[in-house]
């Protein structure tokens, strides 16, 4: 596996922004990478059904932690708001893609806002997710009034979570990819869940970075959940970014929105 | 009574060589005191020694009598056992920068305190980022951090516990937070909730409310928890920095223990620190500042660059001096008295700061003595006010002229005044001494102690030894060549004779040097080893040469017939009068025809070059003084019917002066004698109303103009020159006017009346009033008597007549 077998396998790189506004790192992430691999981007806003939903029960109050003021929540106010922020999204997309010369495509997707449905709604090759869902987590770090503001912080490392698959492999060249084009320290994840070789999965990991020439650190994930994928990310310092197979153990089984919760990262999905 | 020409040894005092024990100046020891200058070396030690407000001095002379060399020889001897003023630096003010702050030091300790501070800084930039890189640092901001997250989640975990439990979620919407009831991992839709019992709906609600006012109490909250977290790393980071800094400062309040200023300074240094450490942990590219355009952009907070904000401008510092500074300012310009704040040009913009703030010659002498030409400063706009304001004050203070003028409102520096202690010493013209007194009431309160520099000295031997003495030190100090005896007795000589007074000697140092320095040129073409008389002489005649332009013409043209003069033959109403032509360096005489025409009239006497205005007010006043004689000697109980009309003829510059009064009498009296004059004699002297002739100046010049004519002419010996016998005292004549009149072809009559001087002239006795109040028959007083009543008969017929005068 190598960058010309990488840009034959992705065309199309999906990311998702949200209404929290959480999806910068993911679109930064996906935009970097399409413009590696020459694939063409997919923006999608993801306007969370919860938010509807809840817009049409007349006693909720909406709570503003930066000005603490207080308002009804109406439906007509929350489309509103809704297409206020799509409208943002696709600009910010538009923008980043057209500063690295990638062709993109924007719609806007009403749903669940879980990972899960997201994967299995689109098709495209990489998925970039930030958190999407818009429930407050009962993992939120810092106080709430940081959590209401939108997340800043470049990327600075990325950690890539290998299983030895063929698409592991594929996740590992994508990493290597966007390591050396962000020239940031890349950090390979094994898990002794998987196999009882890990000598040999880290052989098998080294291979492929030398192929790359890129220098890459492993650590061993003690647990096989998302609490241990985010230890091993609080290890690293600054932001980072999760690139995974689709189909790794630790990311299905709704793992997924676990995980984007307690890393508080992008996650890009190699399917 | 007969007058008898003056004998030669009258007509110039020698200076005799043989007055004088040394060979050449070589062998005389340099003079350390001044000489002829009593008064001004009292005044100017009174004015040193004495330390109170006002007495500043002004030290008047003409230009190049040594004013500047004797004070400040005196400053100076008393400036080495005065103490060495302190020294002053500018530092930044923390809580005014505009206003820098004045720290008084001991000599000498001003640069040490700027090296040691700028050391301070330089260890600073190591220091600070050292600490906050540290573990411990890391560690304990790490922890403030993890108690607010602590207690956020904490706080958030009981709202979303309970929350749970009710089946409650918690909401992040595009703009806030919100709580919904939730149903099978959804939130609840309007037609789900609606279908739920009334009851239900209620506790919902209930729940709802309840848990939106713990988040509702919790939001409050936050804000005051950051705060906290806010204010403990505000604190922490002080901490460390004060941990940075302490033990840097504190060796420097060890090292400056005894100043408390400098103390206090470094508690307001390390306060700011402190408060500002974050400006020692920018990255490098961040010091070097960024650019634009290529052009480097400085750091600066609150307008001062980071780096100078703790720098010491270290204004004044004694290291130069031995004692108190004596200073003189060549320039004195506003600027260079008062000093200035500097400006350097960024991105179009001026900007400033303390370390920009230059001293002026006012801090320089702070503590000493200021030496300035009065004449420099009242020339620089504003130099004088400064100059004044400074001293009324008792302090210096930096105003920009724009700002004193209000030309620019802009903020700028108004540094912390300086206290001044000084000795101001003004040189200048007398002239300008008496202005200011007069016009300037403060320069009396300002100046008190005039050093009022004589110009002349008494001629004798022990002053012509002195003198000597004062060649020789200008000779060694000028490196030129010694003066052998007999130049040094023409240097007094021609001393005595530029100040035209043959009992006195010119002590004007500089021009004094010049003669010196000519002659030596002079004795160099000659190939002397020592400068002789002739050298001197050369050097005398070669001046005179390069400046005497103007006299030779007039001179060529009175020979020419061009300009009327005789010097033969009898004219009535006629005299030789004698003029002073002065080119500024150089003055020469001149006779000029002096007519008067008398007739019948009303007791006006005309002065036609008054009545064209080209005749000066003195001029005038002797005319009007001789009018007055008239009347009051002859006719003293009759009216004086005449009208006559005095001229300098061939004249047509301004005439000034009373000196050709008694010439201009002359004139008069022969016209109304009709007694003609002696053409070969010439007249100088001004007359008062008792007829008594009295002295004039350039007495040395009007003989020799007179005599240069006579003498081009040929000399035929009863021709001469008719002077005050008050200014015989005066006279250095040349030495070929000397050899004439030893050879009898020339001679210099010394009057005291107008009798003696008409006889003189007209070779008829004056005649004096006899018992009877008549004059002597034939005497040239009866004629001119006679003439006079004849005019007041006649004046008299044709006023009876009704015709107030003849036709």
């Amino acid at each position: 596996m190598n960058e010309a077998t990488a840009q034959a396998t992705v065309r199309r790189i999906l990311v998702t922004l949200n209404a929290a506004g959480s999806g910068q790192p993911a679109l930064e992430a996906a935009v970097r990478l399409a413009a590696i691999l020459g694939a063409e981007l997919e923006g999608v806003f993801v306007e969370d059904i919860d938010l509807i939903r809840l817009a049409e029960l007349p006693f909720l109050r909406e709570l503003r932690p930066t000005s603490l003021a207080e308002e009804s929540i109406s439906t007509q106010r929350m489309q509103r708001e809704l297409r206020t922020l799509a409208r943002h999204a696709e600009r910010m997309l538009e923008q980043a893609a057209r500063e690295v010369g990638v062709r993109w495509t924007f719609q806007v997707w009403r749903g669940r806002a879980e990972a899960a449905s997201l994967t299995k709604a689109f098709s495209a090759d990489i998925i970039s997710l930030g958190r999407v869902s818009s429930r407050v987590s009962s993992r939120v770090r810092g106080t709430i009034r940081a959590h209401a503001r939108q997340p800043r912080n470049a990327i600075n490392s990325i950690a890539v979570l290998f299983s030895g698959s063929e698409k592991a492999a594929l996740a590992l060249t994508t990493a290597c990819s966007l390591a050396q084009d962000l020239g940031v320290q890349l950090t390979v994840l094994l898990s002794d869940n998987m196999t009882d070789n890990i000598a040999g999965l880290k052989e098998k990991a080294r291979t492929i970075l030398q192929l790359y020439d890129q220098p890459a650190s492993f650590t061993l994930l003690t647990g096989s959940n998302a609490h241990s994928l985010a230890q091993a990310a609080d290890m690293m310092t600054g932001a980072c970014v999760l690139i995974s197979e689709a189909e790794h153990p630790f990311l299905v089984q709704g793992c997924l929105d676990q995980c984007l919760e307690a890393l508080a990262c992008p996650v890009l999905l190699v399917r | 009574m007969a007058i008898t020409p003056l004998k030669s040894d009258a007509l110039y005092t020698r200076c005799l060589p043989e007055e004088f024990d040394f060979r050449t100046t070589a062998e005389l020891a340099d003079l350390t005191e001044f000489i002829g200058q009593p008064r001004a070396v009292e005044a100017v030690s009174f004015g040193i020694g004495i330390r109170h407000k006002g007495y500043n001095i002004f030290a008047l002379g003409p230009t190049g009598i040594g004013k500047r060399a004797l004070v400040e020889r005196y400053a100076v001897k008393q400036a080495a056992i005065e103490p060495l003023p302190p020294d002053w630096c500018y530092v930044n003010n923390f809580q005014q920068p505009h206003e820098p702050r004045m720290l008084r030091m001991p000599p000498g300790r001003g640069l040490e305190l700027e090296r040691d501070m700028g050391q301070l800084v330089e260890d600073l930039h190591a220091a600070i980022p050292t600490v906050f890189e540290s573990n411990e640092y890391r560690t304990r901001s790490q922890a403030i951090e993890e108690e607010l997250n602590e207690k956020n989640e904490q706080a958030l975990g009981e709202i979303q516990a309970n929350a749970e439990k009710k089946h409650i979620a918690l909401i992040h919407t595009p703009t806030g937070f919100t709580l919904a009831p939730m149903h099978k991992d959804e939130v609840l839709s309007q037609e789900d909730f609606d279908k739920l019992p009334e009851v239900k709906r209620k506790n919902i609600e209930q729940d709802i409310e309840e848990l939106q006012e713990q988040l509702r109490n919790m939001l409050r909250e936050s804000p005051k928890w950051e705060k906290e977290v806010r204010l403990r790393m505000s604190e922490l980071n002080r901490e460390m920095a004060a941990s940075a800094i302490s033990h840097l400062i504190d060796t420097l309040r060890e090292t400056y223990s005894k100043l408390p200023s400098v103390l206090e300074y470094f508690n307001e240094v390390e306060k700011d620190i402190i408060d500002n450490f974050r400006h020692f942990l920018r990255h490098e590219e961040e010091k070097h500042g960024l650019q634009i355009f290529g052009i480097g952009l400085s750091q600066r907070e609150e307008g001062i660059q980071v780096d100078k904000r703790y720098s010491v401008n270290a204004f004044i510092t004694q290291k130069e001096h031995d004692g108190a500074p004596v200073i003189y300012e060549d320039y004195p310009s506003y600027n260079n008295l008062i000093g200035r704040v500097e400006h350097q040009a960024e991105l179009g913009a001026l900007i400033t700061d303390f370390t920009m703030i230059r001293p002026g010659a006012l801090h320089r002498a702070n503590g000493g003595y200021l030496i300035v030409d009065i004449l420099k400063v009242l020339m620089q706009p504003f130099a004088w006010e400064g100059l004044k304001r400074a001293l009324q004050a008792g302090e210096i203070r930096i105003e920009s002229l724009a700002q004193l003028m209000s030309l620019v409102s802009t903020v700028s520096l108004e540094p912390e005044p300086v206290p001044l202690d000084i000795k101001v010493i003004l040189l200048g013209e007398p002239h300008i001494y008496y202005l200011l007194s007069l016009y300037d009431p403060e320069f009396s309160e300002l100046f008190k102690v005039a050093v009022d520099f004589d110009y002349r000295m008494d001629r004798n031997p022990e002053t012509h030894q002195l003198f000597a003495r004062l060649i020789g030190t200008l000779v060694r100090k000028e490196s030129l060549r010694h003066l052998d005896r007999s130049a040094v007795a023409r240097v007094i000589e021609h001393s005595a004779r530029q100040l035209g007074d043959c009992e006195k000697m010119l002590t004007h140092a500089h021009s004094l040097a010049d003669m010196l320095r000519e002659s030596d040129y002079w004795a160099n073409k000659s190939q002397h080893d020592t400068i002789t008389c002739d050298d001197v002489q050369q050097a005398i005649n070669a001046r005179i040469y390069r400046v005497d332009r103007i006299r030779e013409h007039i001179q060529e043209e009175i020979r020419r017939g061009t300009l009327l003069i005789d010097t033969a033959g009898q004219k009535t109403g006629q005299v030789n009068g004698l003029s002073v032509y002065d080119l500024g360096n150089f003055m020469f005489g001149r006779p000029s025809r002096i007519t008067a025409r008398v007739r019948i009239g009303d007791s006006n006497v005309v002065d036609i070059e008054r009545e064209v205005e080209l005749g000066g007010p003195i001029h005038s006043k002797g005319v009007f003084i001789l009018s007055a004689f008239l009347g009051a000697r002859y006719l003293p109980n009759a009216p004086l019917a005449l009208s006559a009309s005095l001229v300098f003829e061939q004249s047509y510059g301004e005439v000034e002066g009373d000196s050709a009064s008694s010439a201009e009498l002359y004139a008069l009296l022969s016209a109304l004698a009709e007694a003609p004059i002696h053409q070969s004699l010439a007249v100088t002297g001004s007359v008062n109303q008792q007829g008594e002739i009295q002295p004039i100046g350039g007495v040395n010049e009007k003989i020799e103009g007179f005599f240069d004519i006579c003498n081009a002419r040929g000399l035929s010996g009863d021709q001469g020159v008719i002077i005050p016998a008050t200014n015989v005292k005066h006279l250095m004549l040349r030495e070929d006017v000397r050899a004439a009149v030893e050879a009898g072809k020339f001679a210099v009559h010394a009057i005291d009346s107008v009798d003696d001087g008409i006889e003189l002239l007209t070779g008829i006795p004056a005649g004096q009033r006899n018992d009877q109040g008549l004059f002597p028959d034939g005497s040239l007083n009866r004629r001119v008597e006679d003439t006079l009543a004849r005019y007041a008969e006649t004046m008299q017929a044709y006023g009876s007549k009704g015709d107030k005068t003849p036709s």
